[in-house]
Parts: structure tokens; sequence; C-alpha cells
């Protein structure tokens, strides 16, 4: 017996009979490879022609990830790989094609795997080829755009194994079932109901157990190791999706859609062409996909009678929630079987499978309580402990004290400090106490263990990774603010942290790349993170981490600025602002340089103007703030009438007073291209409105001068409460 | 050859077929017939290896059809439910059908095309029942396959057609020893076509035989005499069915012609007359004598104690 394998011919069938479908999904997947980066640079381009018409030619590129610029990938499994499996299979659906396609002079297990073959093929063709022509568009667009290569390879193989999973999928529902309904309902089925049960255990179990982090609940089980589930999962549990960039869950996913897909192939060899138009080969198999398709729905009421038991809050309008809900559970296991079957008697004949039904509820319910209590029960002691990590998160302890956080981007600190292990004492006795106390607030009703310490300590939730001999126990615990010193504290003896804030990652704007979060452009961003970096591995640990973290003692420094600097790591995108400050004078004055050029043309016309005295300075008003030691930040606003004229209704002495103002400060203002501003001398930032010719001007410049230096008109507004003029 | 022994096949708790047992020899034109549910497509079904028997044995030429490709190779199967691609013209039905069968001819494909008249760039939907069920016969005959099977495949099809396809198949089995099945539940349409007939009800194979020997040998007698008489008269002679009206009676004969009505003639009877039989007078008598009754409400044959009951 010949050709039982792999038949070129009727690949070559295949490949015919999806061609439509395939050179239409092509040509709108290139399409989208092309026109997304090239929306993208024309979008760039016309926010740096700003900058550079401000200060000069230099810009970064953007960095950007192959999803950002080929969004469209992200179709290849919930609309290419489901639509073409199915279409290529439909011949099992229908009696006079099933029968054509098992009379023909081949085995079941060749045209399984010919016609799989020639549905992988586009699949490929689809995803890698348009893949390539956005690498290409972006190359040609690189003057405003750069592809990060590592998440080039990372996304196409996410995505190719999330195609496959779902082809495989659909491939094993349609040689199980015979009628298109069926086939969709059990494609999904195997897709998610697996994930789906996780999911609902992980949310209800983290939800009684809040010190549990629900993404760490049940190891492998976690949805975020199927690319599938991972991404569409996390839209609604809010987790990140950055499995789209995991190995690993690609491994994962493409291991599953191999195993699926030889299943599928066992199960087309073994189908009965008669199944051809029925829902399910056999009314057993027709009573799983009954009772699977309802169990999904009584997820919902077995997840609300599992928090009722674990709140000991049960209620007259809570039970009558979760028998609406049941209801709603036995209504669609009759409508899927009246769907499916078309048939009115076969509903008879369903009703003894509800028994079932009911059985598998109680047997969550309780399997689910079991779960619960052994995750109670998970207190080690200090001495059981190997160690202790601080995972970054919307809870982590830096994320507490860093400017500016951002629970949507992950900070570069917190990203490796989760690789450094504490295991001293200290720390590992702290961890097991406060786990301890944490479990008992939220088992006494919010009342025991560290709920009396609430309110008065500054406490905060921390996820940890807590090894305990073979296994990680990723928990939610509360931490003090001197638990969190104590920690920091170890950090700071450990010599990889050292290296990690004393090592700043070089702007070589492939993978690292610096932005400017205020006056600054980009360009002069990198230029003082260039100086930054040079110093901040020069300065002492204590005080650079100080810095950082933003625990800095006052009196001590001035923050005049920030940069922000984005890297990746394992195609995370990883951000960190980090402060230019007085400790730190290089960085200091290639800051204050690079803010003075931002607008030395208009300094100087301003400053020439304003001492010709034929400006009158009127509507002035100024106002300060203290920040730091000797620092004085005036915020003035005035208007410049060029002509000089007087209004004779106004009191001459104020006309005199305004034109000595203007005079005063114009000389001021010459103080910017004369006197050195120094870190550790007095300075001010001088923030500037003025009207002219019918138009607002603004513009900052740092001074090294003090308050009694600025002209007396101003020192008067700054000493009166409202900080008024009045000419 | 095609052998079938003990073929059975149930669909759920429905017994399809019940131990079948027939032989199909190389170069015969085999009709079956039954009525509606009597098996005849699943028998098709099983024998071109579109089904597994749950029990029997199926052999063509002494190997297995169940899976084997290189016998399947030799078949060509037009159902009574048609499949054609989405959308397909007959000449894309034909590069489907020359990627699959090794055999494929597209010389006698465009040969058969313009004979039946049929446009192959138009698309198959848009033609009539009749010419579908022309362009699925095409493509089976241009497969130049060794086994014919013909699923009820004459419905549809006017007489001229079906008189046309008719001598397609005998020009393929006389020119390459084709072996032909065609089922139908009307029995004049196999009439003048096929060599041996089989009868099938309610799954199982009440009556297969040659046609020739069918025919020949029975035969109905019309008789009198001055005497009244009954049917022990006859006795000696093989009666299938004896009937009398008045001093008429009628007997349906098996046997040899010559030596029944020899027997009959020395009885001096005052009216003697030999009577052919239809093919379908054949199959009722025959059906009765096996104990069947003709339900003339239902187009079947019902057992006799159902009649009785």
């Amino acid at each position: 017996m010949k050709k039982t394998w792999f038949d070129a011919r009727l690949y070559r069938e295949g490949l015919r009979q999806l061609r439509v479908i395939g050179i239409l999904s092509f040509v709108v997947m290139a399409l989208g490879a092309i026109l997304v980066p090239v929306g993208e640079a024309i979008s760039y381009s016309s926010q740096i022609a700003v900058q550079t018409a401000q200060a000069g030619a230099e810009f970064n590129p953007e960095i950007m990830t192959l999803m950002r610029a080929h969004p469209l990938l992200m179709l290849g499994f919930p609309v290419l790989a489901p639509i073409m499996s199915l279409y290529l299979f439909h011949f099992l659906d229908r009696r006079s094609s099933s029968d054509f396609y098992h009379v023909i002079p081949q085995t079941r297990n060749c045209l399984f795997l010919s016609l799989t073959a020639a549905l992988l093929t586009w699949l490929f063709v689809i995803l890698w080829g348009s893949a390539a022509i956005c690498l290409i568009t972006c190359k040609l667009l690189g003057k405003y755009l750069v592809l990060t290569t590592a998440s080039v390879p990372a996304l196409v193989f996410t995505m190719t194994a999330a195609s496959l999973l779902v082809a495989a999928s659909v491939l094993l529902a349609v040689s199980i079932t015979g009628t298109l309904f069926t086939n969709i309902v059990v494609s999904l089925l195997v897709i998610f109901l697996p994930r789906a049960v996780m999911l609902v255990m992980s949310i209800c179990l983290s939800s009684a157990m809040p010190y549990v982090s629900d993404t760490h609940l049940f190891p492998l089980m976690d949805y975020s190791w199927n690319v599938i589930t991972g991404i569409m999962f996390g839209w609604f549990t809010g987790v990140s999706g950055q499995v789209i960039y995991s190995y690993s869950a690609g491994a994962y996913t493409l291991i599953l859609a191999v195993l699926y897909g030889i299943l599928a192939r066992f199960m087309f060899v073994r189908r009965k062409s008669e199944a051809a138009g029925q829902a399910a080969p056999s009314r057993k198999m027709q009573a799983v996909f009954r009772l699977a398709v309802s169990m999904t729905i009584c997820l919902i009421p077995i997840g609300i009678v599992f928090s009722l038991i674990t709140n000991e809050d049960v209620t007259g309008s809570s039970l009558f929630g979760v028998a609406v809900l049941y209801l709603i559970a036995v209504m669609v296991y009759f409508v899927y079987e009246l769907i499916a079957t078309r048939k009115l008697r076969n509903l008879a004949a369903a009703v003894p499978g509800l028994g079932i039904l009911a059985a598998l509820n109680v047997v969550f319910i309780f399997g689910m309580f079991g779960i619960y209590r052994y995750t109670e029960s998970q207190q080690p002691a200090p001495d059981e402990i190997s160690y202790v990590t601080l995972q970054a998160g919307a809870n982590s302890a830096i994320a507490a004290y860093s400017y500016s956080y951002d629970s949507s981007e992950v900070d570069y600190f917190d990203a490796y400090l989760e690789e450094i292990r504490l295991d001293s004492p200290e720390v590992r006795k702290l961890v097991s106490e406060r786990l301890s106390e944490t479990i008992r607030y939220y088992t006494d009703g919010y009342e025991g263990g560290i709920g009396g310490l609430l309110g008065s300590n500054n406490i905060g939730v921390q996820l940890v990774a807590i090894k305990n001999g073979g296994r990680t126990l990723y928990r939610n615990i509360f931490l003090t603010e001197a638990d969190r010193k104590l920690i920091m504290e170890e950090y700071k003896e450990k010599e990889e942290v050292r290296q990690l804030f004393g090592s700043l990652p070089e702007n070589d704007r492939k993978t690292t790349t610096v932005r400017s979060i205020d006056r600054l452009t980009d360009a002069a961003a990198g230029r003082v993170y260039a100086v930054l970096r040079e110093e901040a591995a020069q300065t002492e640990f204590d005080e650079w981490y100080a810095l950082v973290q933003g625990m800095e003692n006052e009196g001590e420094a001035t923050i005049v600025g920030r940069v922000m600097m984005q890297t990746y790591k394992d195609n995370q995108l990883l951000t960190c602002t980090l402060p230019v400050s007085t400790k730190m004078p290089q960085t200091f004055a290639q800051y204050v340089k690079e803010y003075q050029a931002v607008n030395q043309e208009d300094l100087g016309s301003i400053a020439e103007r304003l001492k010709k005295q034929d400006a009158v300075v009127t509507d002035c008003y100024a106002s300060g703030f203290e920040q730091g030691v000797n620092r004085f930040y005036t915020n003035l606003s005035f208007s410049i009438n060029p002509y000089g004229e007087e209004d004779e209704s106004e009191n001459k002495k104020d006309w005199e007073e305004s034109r000595t103002c203007g005079r005063e400060l114009g000389e001021l203002l010459d103080l910017a291209g004369t006197r050195q501003v120094e870190a550790d001398g007095d300075f001010m930032l001088l923030q500037v409105t003025f009207y002219e010719e019918e138009q607002y001007h603004y513009l900052e410049v740092y001074l090294a001068a003090g308050q009694d230096d600025l002209p007396d008109l101003m020192q008067k507004n700054l000493q009166r409460n409202d900080g008024k003029a009045k000419d | 050859m095609i052998k079938v022994d003990g073929l059975s096949k149930k669909f759920d708790q429905f017994t399809a077929l019940n131990k079948i047992s027939c032989t199909i020899p190389h170069g015969c034109i085999y009709g079956m017939v039954g009525s509606n549910g009597a098996g005849k497509s699943t028998f098709l079904r099983l024998v071109t290896g579109i089904y597994r028997p749950d029990s029997g044995k199926i052999e063509m030429d002494g190997e297995p059809v169940y899976e084997n490709p290189k016998k399947k190779a030799e078949i060509a199967y037009v159902p009574d439910d048609l499949f054609f691609l989405s959308g397909a013209t007959m000449d894309r039905m034909a590069r489907l059908y020359e990627s699959i069968y090794p055999a494929f001819n597209r010389n006698r494909y465009g040969y058969l095309t313009e004979t039946f008249g049929l446009n192959p760039k138009k698309p198959i939907n848009n033609f009539s029942k009749g010419m579908k069920r022309q362009a699925a016969i095409i493509l089976a005959l241009s497969s130049h396959p060794k086994y014919l099977f013909f699923d009820e495949t004459f419905d549809g099809l006017d007489p001229v057609m079906r008189n046309l396809v008719k001598s397609l198949i005998c020009e393929d089995v006389l020119e390459r020893q084709a072996t032909a099945i065609i089922t139908s539940h009307s029995l004049r349409e196999l009439e003048d076509t096929c060599d041996q007939l089989a009868l099938l009800h309610q799954g199982g194979l009440v009556l297969e035989s040659d046609i020739q020997n069918l025919k020949t040998s029975l035969f109905k007698v019309q008789v009198a005499f001055h005497e009244s008489f009954n049917e022990k008269l006859f006795a000696g002679i093989e009666l299938l069915h004896y009937s009398k009206r008045g001093s008429v009676a009628n007997l349906i004969v098996r046997g040899q012609q010559d030596e029944t009505v020899n027997r009959i003639a020395a009885l001096h009877p005052v009216l003697l007359d030999v009577l052919p039989l239809t093919l379908e007078e054949v199959f009722t008598y025959e059906m009765e004598a096996l104990g069947y009754f003709f339900d003339p409400s239902g187009y079947g044959f019902v057992e006799e104690k159902e009649v009785k009951a």
C-alpha cells in the first residue's frame, strides 16, 4: 500500500482550494505590514519636525516592536487559522462531500496529512511573508523607525504557534463532530475550556486569598503559558500581554498544537464517514459536549458559591442569583442539544445528564475548597525559606518610591531586582512573619494579623517569591516602611545591585533610547544621559541609590530635572526616570547647558528689548517656591508695550517703576550668558511668560542668582501674600 | 471480482445491512433493486470503502477495499447525492479528479463532455439536476475505472441520456472488462442493462439471480378444461402461483418450459397458452414464494407474517 503519508497532488489540491482565502488574507496582511509603519513614520516625522525646528536636526528614531509595526499579525490565530481550517475540512460536515473524499484512492492518514500540510503552508506564507514585508518596510524607513531585533523572531514564533494551536484544535473538532455549529463549539471548548476552568479557579481562589498571586496560582496551568489564553484572558484580567514575546509560552503552545494535531489525525483516521451531518459520532460524545458547554456556564455560579462559602456571607439575594445562573446553565444544556441535533425527543433523553452536571459542580466546589485550605496552610517558617525575591509589578516596593510611577510600565530596576535573592535571616524572618500576619488579616475578616498596623505605618503590598524547598510561593504580603528599608539595606550589600545601579545601559538607539520629559529635546536628553551614566558609575553608591529611589534627604540636594531611559529585557519594555541632581555636578552642568540652549536666541532678544527702556513692563506678576536649599524658582509674567506709550491716567511713578523693572530684568537675563550656574551655588529657574505683539511667549532660564538679584518690583510682588503686582 | 461475505452495518440501533453475501463476477453489470431504506446505498458505500463494515468481509480481486488506495484507484462511484467543489466548473472538477485518480484520461473527458453537450467552463451550480448527474457520470467514466458504482444514477436523466449512459457503461464493460453495479428502485430501468439482479429488502439480500435465468425459468401458463379442476391437477409441476377465474387458470411455473407444456398438454386442456413474464412479475412471484407480498400502499414487499398479522 503506497502513499500512506503524503500525496503531493492532494497537497496541491489543498493549496488550490485555499487559494482565494489565502491570497486575500496575504494581501490584507501585506498592506497592513506596509501601511502601519508608514503611518507611524509619518506621525513621528511630524513630531520631530517641531523638535528640529527648535534645536537642530538631531533626533532619535522611534524604537518599536514588531507588534506595534505589524499589529495585523495578531489576526493569525483568531481569524486566519480557524477560517482556513474550517474551510478546507468542511467536507466532513456533509454526507456527499465526506463520501467523496473517503472514496478517493488515498488512505485517511494521507488525506489528513496532505491537506493539513496545505493549510500550514498557507498560514506560514501569510504570517512569515507579511512579517518579512514589515521588516523590509521598517528597514526602508530606518530614518524614523527601528524595529527591536529581538521582538521579531519572538513575535513571529508565538503567533505561528498560536495559529497552529487553533488550527490543530479545529482539526480535532472537525474530526470528531459533523456539523459546522458543533465544529465551532467543540473547537472553542478545546482551546478555552481547560484554561477557562483554571482561570475561574484562579480568580476565585485569589479573590478568597488576596495574598496569593493569581498569575502564579497553578504553575504550568497558569493561562499565560498558552499564548492564546494568555492574550485573551489577559484582556479581562489586566495582566500584561508580554506572553506574545515569550519563547517559553510559544514553545508550550507549539507542543500543545502538536499534541492536538496528533490527536486530530488519530480521530480523523478513525472517523466514520457517516458522522457527516451528525452533531457527534455517538450519543455518549454528544452528552460529553453538552456537559462541557453547560459546565462553561456553571463556572460562574461555581465561583459565586465558592465565594459565599469562604466569605461565610450567604444571603437570600446571593442564593437567588446562584439559582438563576444555574437555571441559565440548564437552559443552555437543553438549547445546545436542540440546536446541535434538531430533535425535540433528544431533550427528554438528555435529562439524566443533569445529574452528572450537578455532580461535576459539587466536585468542583469541593475541590476548590480543598485547594483553598491547603494554600492557606502554606506558611513556611524562616528556616524553611531558602530565599526571597521581590517581584516587579503593581505592588513593587521600589515602585512605591519611584517618581511618576505608571502601573502600565515596568521599572528597569525592579525588573532586574527580581533576580536578586535575599537570603539573610532577617529578611527571611520578616517575610515569614509578614506572610502569616497577612493571611491572618484576611482569614480573620480584615481584623487580625497585620490589620493592627494598617493606617499607621505607611503599609503597602508587595509581591514576593518565596523559595520553599522545591517550590516557589508567590504571595502578596503587607510590608511597612521600616520593612522596606530593611530590605533596601540588604540590597545595598549586594554587589549585583551595586553593579545594576552603577552600570546603566548605553543609549545605542536600538535597544535603549533616552527621552526627554521636559523642555529638552530627545537628543539633548541623550547627551545629559551620557554624562549621567558616566557620573553614576563614579558616584558613591549610597548617594546615587538614594537619588534613584527618591529617598534623598531634604536639605542635601536639589533635583532640577529628569531624563527617561527606555530599554528592553526579554522583549519587555523597561522604563526608568533618572534624576538630574545637584549631587552630580557634571550632569547638572550638562543639563543646565542644554536647558539654556533651548531658548538662547529668545533670551538674548528679550534681554535687549528690556534694557532699551523703550519697553514698558506692565501687568507684572511673580510667584516662586522653594526647592532644595537656597534655590528659588520664580514664575514671572508680564506684558511688554514696545512703543513705550504711557497712559496719562496712570500714576507716573508706577510707570517709572515698571521701566526700571524692565531694565533690571534685562540685566538679570544677561546673567544667563555671563555667570556660570554652579551646582553648589545659588541659582534659580526663571520661568517667564510675557505678552508682546498680541502673542504670548514663554521661556525658562537657569540663572546663577538669588532672590536679592531680582528686580525690586518683582521682590515686592513676591512679598505680597497673593504675589499679584499692581502697576 | 467482488466478493461480499456476511456483511453487516448498523447505524446506532438501526441495522442497515444484515449479513449480506454475494459474488459479483468480472465484466458483470449487477443491478440492485429495493425500496427506500432497503440498504442499497449503504451497500455501495461499504463496497467502495467509504464505510467500514461492522462485520463481514468485502474483497475486490481478493483484497480488502477499506483504506486500500490501490483498490480504490480502480473504483469510480457516482452517488445519488452528488458532490462538486463550491463554484467549480467541470474543468475544475476534472483537475481535481486528475489529481486524485491516476488513470483519469483528459481525452476521454473531452470526448464525453462533447458527447453529452455540456459546457465545461460553466459553473456546475448553474446546471440542472440532470446535467449535474451527467457531469458526475462523465468524470467517473473518464477515470477509466475497473469498477463502476452508480447509485440511482438514472434518476433525473431523460430517456435519451439514460440510453446514452447505459450504452457507455456497456461499452466499458465490453471493452475493458469493467464491472458495474447499479442500484435503483425501478426494475424497468435495470431490466435491459443488467446481467444480474439482486433484491434488497430491509437490509437483507432476498433474491439474487441471473436475469436471463430469471426470465426463462419462470413463465405463465393459461389453461382451461371442460371439467372442473383445481390446483391438485398439476401436481408434479413447480407452481409459484395458482389463480383461477371461471374455468381459466393462471399458473406461474418454474421449470423447463417445453417439458411443462408437454405435461399439461397430456391432460387435454381446451386452452393452453404460454405467456412470458415481465421482470416485475418475475420478482413479484419469486418474492411471494419466499413469503413476501407486494404492498401497493408502500411500494415494497412485506413479509407474509406481517400480512397475516
